[in-house]
């Protein structure tokens, strides 16, 4: 499975304007893997609620004909916990489920 | 030029409670209208951050708006307090505003009591993305120093300072904000401050109609509401995920705008109209260690 290393991209990934700088870079790598994918967290300082918006959960959500489902590795439960709430106050269509410690599936509901 | 002679009638008395906090906003009087005003702290015996700040952007204001300011201190505690802050470093080349005692001249020893830990007055340029999470970077260095018991609450006093300084950043039209940090036992309480245009100016734009029948209080707790905030990008989930976080926690979040403070409590939201108008807004967030 292909991985996307965030860090590389930066280690600081807090807030709105971030995650949309990175978005492009997500929605690249994932058109590049043809199917499941992941995405990792590990080596990151700091991940908030409003850049995973802005990226994973965006990215599933409005493009499931490119990517129906990521694995999320390296994050920590406080901000998995705040985008499990994003993704029901949004009522994207996506499913965030723990397969492991700070490693999550989130995949798309259509 | 010494002032040689100084009417004392000229001066009108602006007095704060014994305690400054969130809630002593709600017990102060409008704003004498008279050019020179002495804010009386001869009272006041403890300030807490968002206490601070209201009364930083008090002072500011004030002296923006070409009025000359003294600030009278009564207690040795609250002088030493303030000076250790440097409250008064960004006045210091002011001449139109005094504090009595001279905090300038004070001696602090920088020593103090390690379950009330005083740790940070500073104002931050929030020009773009870099500087939020520069700040917030560097504001949480300062937490994790100071009270190293939060280290396990990191992810989350960091979402919140960036959320508040991004909020800044993207809603109050200013460059410039102030942020107080202090420890209290098992807590930390974090206040953010500016003099932008507040929290209705800015829900103007996208929520007018269902704003224009509400009091301050009620549109500052509206802004906590998932998605209120947002843009048509999306987001405004920051003060939302702030004000989970402190009733998961069983803290307090109070937001002072315009005229009316917002707070929320556990469960509880409540909020009371002002006598007079905060320059800008002010968010102070209250995490306990987890």
């Amino acid at each position: 499975m292909t991985t996307l290393k965030v860090a590389e991209f930066s280690t600081m990934c807090a807030t709105r304007p971030k995650g949309r700088a990175f978005y492009p870079l997500l929605l690249q790598c994932a058109r590049d893997a043809e199917g499941e994918f992941a995405v990792s967290f590990e080596g990151v300082e700091f991940v908030t609620p409003s850049f995973l918006d802005e990226t994973v959960a965006k990215l599933v959500a409005e493009t499931p004909s490119v990517v129906h489902a990521i694995q999320i590795d390296g994050l920590r439960e406080f901000p998995a916990h705040e985008l499990a709430k994003i993704i029901q106050r949004e009522d994207l269509d996506v499913e965030l489920t723990r397969t492991g410690p700070e490693s999550y599936r989130m995949a798309a509901l259509v | 030029m010494p002032i040689l002679g100084r009417s004392s009638k000229a001066w009108q008395r602006y007095p704060m409670p014994a305690q400054l906090d969130a809630y002593a906003v709600d017990r102060l009087g409008a704003l004498p209208e008279g050019r020179s005003l002495v804010i009386d702290l001869s009272k006041t015996k403890f300030i807490k951050p968002a206490g601070m700040t209201v009364l930083y952007w008090l002072v500011r204001g004030l002296r923006e708006a070409g009025r000359e300011v003294r600030l009278e201190i009564g207690s040795q505690d609250v002088a030493s307090y303030l000076c250790r802050m440097n409250f008064h470093v960004p006045f210091r080349q002011d001449a139109g505003c005094s504090f009595e005692p001279n905090l300038q001249k004070m001696k602090v020893p920088k020593a103090y009591g390690a379950a009330d830990r005083l740790m940070e007055f500073r104002l931050v340029a929030v020009t773009n993305d870099t500087d939020v999470t520069d700040a917030g970077k560097q504001i949480l260095g300062i937490v994790e120093t100071n009270a190293p018991a939060f280290v396990e609450a990191r992810d989350e006093l960091f979402t919140a300072i960036t959320e508040l300084l991004s909020n800044v950043e993207r809603h109050s039209g200013v460059r410039e904000t102030s942020v107080v940090a202090q420890s209290h036992k098992d807590c930390v309480r974090i206040a953010v401050g500016d003099c932008g245009r507040g929290i209705r100016a800015s829900l103007t734009t996208t929520r007018k109609a269902q704003i224009e029948s509400l009091p301050d209080y009620r549109v500052n707790l509206l802004a906590t509401e998932p998605g209120v905030t947002g843009s048509l990008m999306g987001g405004g989930y920051g003060l939302t995920t702030i004000r989970d976080l402190v009733q998961e926690r069983g803290q307090a979040l109070h937001i002072i705008s315009g005229s009316g403070r917002a707070s929320i409590l556990r469960s509880l939201m409540a909020g009371r109209q002002l006598q007079f108008a905060v320059p800008g807004t002010v968010v102070e967030v209250s995490l306990a260690r987890g």
